[in-house]
């Protein structure tokens, strides 16, 4: 379980993290402590560490959409415009106009993540909501594939997140306690086959699915305004979690609303590099 | 060395429990000091090993055979500023001992 979780690191990390978990997991006994924390601390942290490569192939997505609008559409009110970037003053966009005037807006406050569509977070299910809706949708895969299931201890759920412009951003990274399983179902493909259609009941997309080996298969499920329920499955056993990437807690509309409204003039410029 | 965005009660007792160690700590003993599932205290240390609060570095330790254990141990800039951190959260802490789970704004 670890090494599949490991494998799921970027490059850079994975032998190092691999090398930890597997020193943790044989000193466990030593302190007392259970080789499921070691393996569901693994799996959060892994989740952790993945949520920005998760973001990446939309954010090029929306952010190539964002370059193209400022080369084809321009912004009318501007009669020189352009996105800067400079160690100093981070990302900003200079605004001329006409008479000379010149005005400079600093992503740095964004307070959506450079990449999506802020929208989305305004439209789609609250920080809170989400967190409800992954229970739910865990529920209703636990009490389908009727295994033997033990929540992972309890710990942070709500995470901050990046605006991808040098700030903090409003939104929120939610990952749920993960579940893990006793047992395996003994009909894979029919316990798949169950898993797709409750995913598909609340509008997230069929599995990606990656074979790991010839014993374990990864599985991610995107769902609306970024969210996602991710699991790992073995011959042993089921894991199965619940997270989105950047949602909005309900009390933070008014003023997330407020500070995004001097940014909804401008065509998003390109994230940082993360 | 980068400020803590938020600082949460998880993130106060890890900073504790590597202060009141002193020395070099390997992570699962942290895990066991916080009593914070490790699915807690692993992102907290990856978090404060990344903002260069933390450096992270392989046991010295030739006797034991297999996999190397992970020790943390504080940045020189790292230190003082925990103290700092947990001095404040103390601080935000009402009389009654109501424990604030997050200073937002964190240490900054």
């Amino acid at each position: 379980m670890l090494r599949l979780i490991a494998a799921s690191l970027p490059a850079a990390r994975r032998a190092d993290r691999l090398e930890e978990w597997l020193a943790d997991l044989e000193g466990s006994r030593e302190l007392g402590l259970s080789r499921r924390t070691v393996v569901l601390g693994a799996l959060r942290l892994g989740l952790t560490e993945n949520r920005v490569a998760r973001l990446r192939p939309r954010t090029w997505l929306v952010g190539g959409a964002a370059a193209l609008g400022i080369i084809v559409l321009g912004v009318p009110t501007v009669a020189i415009g352009g996105t800067i970037v400079d160690s100093a003053r981070g990302v900003v966009t200079v605004e001329r106009s006409a008479d000379g005037t010149e005005q400079t807006v600093s992503w740095r406050d964004y307070p959506g993540v450079g990449g999506a569509d802020p929208a989305e977070a305004l439209t789609g299910p609250t920080a809170e909501e989400g967190v409800r809706l992954g229970e739910a949708i865990t529920a209703e895969i636990r009490a389908a594939l009727d295994l033997d299931w033990t929540e992972e201890d309890g710990g942070q759920v709500y995470f901050p997140a990046e605006n991808r412009y040098g700030g903090l951003s409003m939104l929120v990274t939610v990952n749920t306690p993960a579940w893990l399983s006793a047992t395996a179902p003994q009909d894979a493909e029919r316990a798949m086959d169950v898993v797709r259609g409750i995913l598909d009941s609340h509008g997230f997309t069929a599995p990606v699915l990656v074979h790991n080996d010839a014993k374990t298969t990864s599985g991610l499920a995107a769902g609306p305004a970024g969210q996602w329920v991710s699991f790992t499955w073995s011959s042993a056993s089921v894991v199965v979690s619940y997270g989105a990437n950047a949602l909005l807690p309900a009390a933070d509309r008014a003023e997330f609303e407020r500070r995004l409204a001097p940014f909804l003039t401008y065509a998003q410029p390109a994230p940082l590099a993360s | 060395m980068q400020p803590l965005q938020r600082v949460t009660a998880p993130t106060v007792e890890v900073l504790r429990a590597l202060l009141d160690a002193g020395d070099p700590v390997w992570g699962l003993r942290l895990v066991k000091a916080t009593g914070r599932p490790a699915g807690s205290v692993y992102p907290i240390l990856s978090r404060l090993e990344e903002s260069g609060w933390l450096v992270g570095h392989w046991e010295d330790d030739t006797t034991r055979d297999g996999p190397r254990r992970r020790l943390y141990r504080f940045t020189a800039d790292g230190a003082p500023a925990a103290r700092e951190v947990v001095a404040a959260f103390e601080a935000r802490r009402a009389p009654a001992g109501y424990w604030s789970p997050v200073i937002p704004g964190g240490a900054t």
